[in-house]
């Protein structure tokens, strides 16, 4: 199996997975009423983890995978998640100006707060494009508490994403990986 | 966070200049979001062959959400009771408060219903009787905050149909959005994208708002026809906002909103959807709006009905 293919395969699997955690968890444990989104965790994960490339092409495959779940228009979540991937590889702790083959580190924080960013703008950007495109009214109540939740739930997990997505681009051509350490 | 570089065999023979490479990402994103985009329109328009994917997408994922809605719901009450524990002690006062004030109406109440009887036939609402129904539980709820939904273990084998009502006996739940063989998907009214056209129902001679608030617009008179208006949902599960309702027509705070039934509408006249709970006039539109109180328990649904009525063009 190839690297590409074995790319492929590995994000295919994690997107199933959190399809399944949406489904199954996150519906369940609501936070404060709030369901997080936990597929724009793979377009965040897959942009830090192995750049704005694969991350974009993750963001837009976890995307379509969420609008099948929800009622939302397809194509709406995928085109979101797409840029927010290609995005959030920008943000990178590192950036592009790290030299290659070069570890540098950061605190685990700085990807929290890079998750917890990066998922509150692409809430936002769903509700916006929603309304542009398919006419969807924004929500009226309850959106501060519920993109403070988001951030909180994703800020903490996207290190974990990271981990997870860093596993899938293992032993392919990666441009650079940003693995969160605990310090 | 460390950053690691893994270069492969195909790296080593050749490697794109970082302009080439910026511009094969923007390339790659401009295509998919292109694609997205056309998804999108198809899909707003109402392509056959993509409801066909979402029914497909639904049969796979209905299965997983039932049995961890199953599995998961002992441990999701719980979690529920601790997260909400403020908001349950808030729900229980406001609750202990409207019992009071029921309690205080209980008199009333066969007046009323003579009253609702009477509004009903006075504007035609024959719901309850002549369409068929399919009763079905509810076997999951929403799984994110981007839209409000439940799912039906049962689906088109058992006639349903996208854009059916659904109701339970306290009133409207919503309208069937998405289905497969032996699943549902229900948009709830609570759902922002939810739009239900309704009429008041409302009590003999009560005030509209305009007198109410001492600010009749010019040329306002009440009459006895029942305002017309539209209840949106706002992502809250008790309660939405009704819009366009007329300054002439009394909305007396208390009435009951109906489905109007209108030509074309996907709803039957007379389910009703809500009750009007705060009124407000806006002059400069010079229409009224008000704050509703859904009829249905759309937090605590376990079976609903859905009725076989296809609207009529």
């Amino acid at each position: 199996m190839g690297p590409t293919a074995r790319l492929v395969r590995r994000v295919a699997l994690v997107i199933v997975s959190a399809a399944v955690v949406q489904v199954a968890v996150v519906s369940a444990f609501p936070v404060a009423g709030v369901r997080p989104p936990v597929l724009v965790l793979v377009a965040i994960g897959a942009g830090l983890a192995l750049g704005p490339g694969v991350g974009a092409g993750a963001g837009f495959a976890a995307g379509l995978t969420f609008d099948l779940l929800l009622s939302t228009p397809l194509g709406l979540c995928a085109g979101v998640f797409a840029v927010t991937g290609q995005l959030v590889a920008r943000f990178r702790p590192s950036g592009r100006s790290v030299p290659r083959r070069t570890a540098g580190s950061v605190p685990w924080w700085h990807v929290a707060l890079i998750g917890a960013g990066a998922t509150v703008a692409a809430y936002l950007a769903v509700l916006v494009a929603g309304l542009l495109l398919a006419q969807r009214p924004l929500p009226t109540d309850g959106l501060v508490l519920a993109l403070l939740v988001m951030a909180g739930a994703h800020g903490l997990c996207t290190p974990v994403a990271v981990r997870i997505l860093a596993w899938a681009g293992a032993g392919d051509r990666a441009p650079a990986a940003v693995v969160a350490r605990g310090r | 966070v460390a950053v690691r570089q893994r270069p492969s065999g195909g790296e080593r023979n050749w490697r794109p200049s970082g302009g080439e490479r910026v511009g094969r990402r923007r390339y790659t994103l401009a295509l998919l979001l292109l694609t997205a985009f056309t998804l999108l329109t198809l899909d707003v328009r109402g392509f056959a062959p993509l409801a066909a994917v979402r029914s497909a997408a639904l049969a796979v994922s209905a299965p997983v959400g039932e049995v961890a809605a199953g599995a998961f719901r002992p441990l999701g009450d719980a979690w529920a009771g601790m997260s909400g524990g403020a908001e349950l002690r808030r729900e229980n006062e406001e609750l202990r408060r409207r019992v009071e004030e029921l309690d205080a109406r209980v008199a009333h109440d066969a007046a009323t219903e003579t009253e609702l009887a009477r509004l009903r036939r006075a504007v035609d609402l024959p719901w309850a009787g002549g369409l068929g129904r399919v009763t079905a539980q509810v076997t999951s709820g929403p799984i994110a905050d981007f839209d409000v939904t439940v799912e039906l273990d049962k689906g088109s084998d058992a006639g349903i149909d996208v854009g059916m009502p659904v109701v339970v006996g306290a009133g409207l739940v919503g309208s069937v959005v998405q289905v497969s063989g032996g699943r549902t998907v229900v948009r709830l009214v609570s759902d922002r994208s939810s739009r239900v056209g309704v009429v008041t129902a409302r009590v003999e001679g009560a005030p509209s708002a305009g007198e109410r608030t001492g600010r009749p617009s010019a040329g306002e008179r009440t009459t006895a026809e029942p305002a017309l208006g539209l209840v949106e949902g706002r992502g809250e599960r008790r309660g939405g906002v009704a819009t366009g309702f007329d300054l002439t027509k009394p909305v007396p705070v208390g009435a009951v909103l109906v489905t109007a039934g209108t030509p074309g509408s996907r709803y039957p006249a007379g389910i009703p959807v809500g009750t009007v709970e705060r009124v407000e006039v806006d002059d400069v539109a010079s229409q009224q709006a008000a704050d509703v109180r859904f009829a249905a328990p759309l937090d605590d649904l376990a079976f609903v009905t859905v009725l076989l009525h296809r609207p009529v063009s």
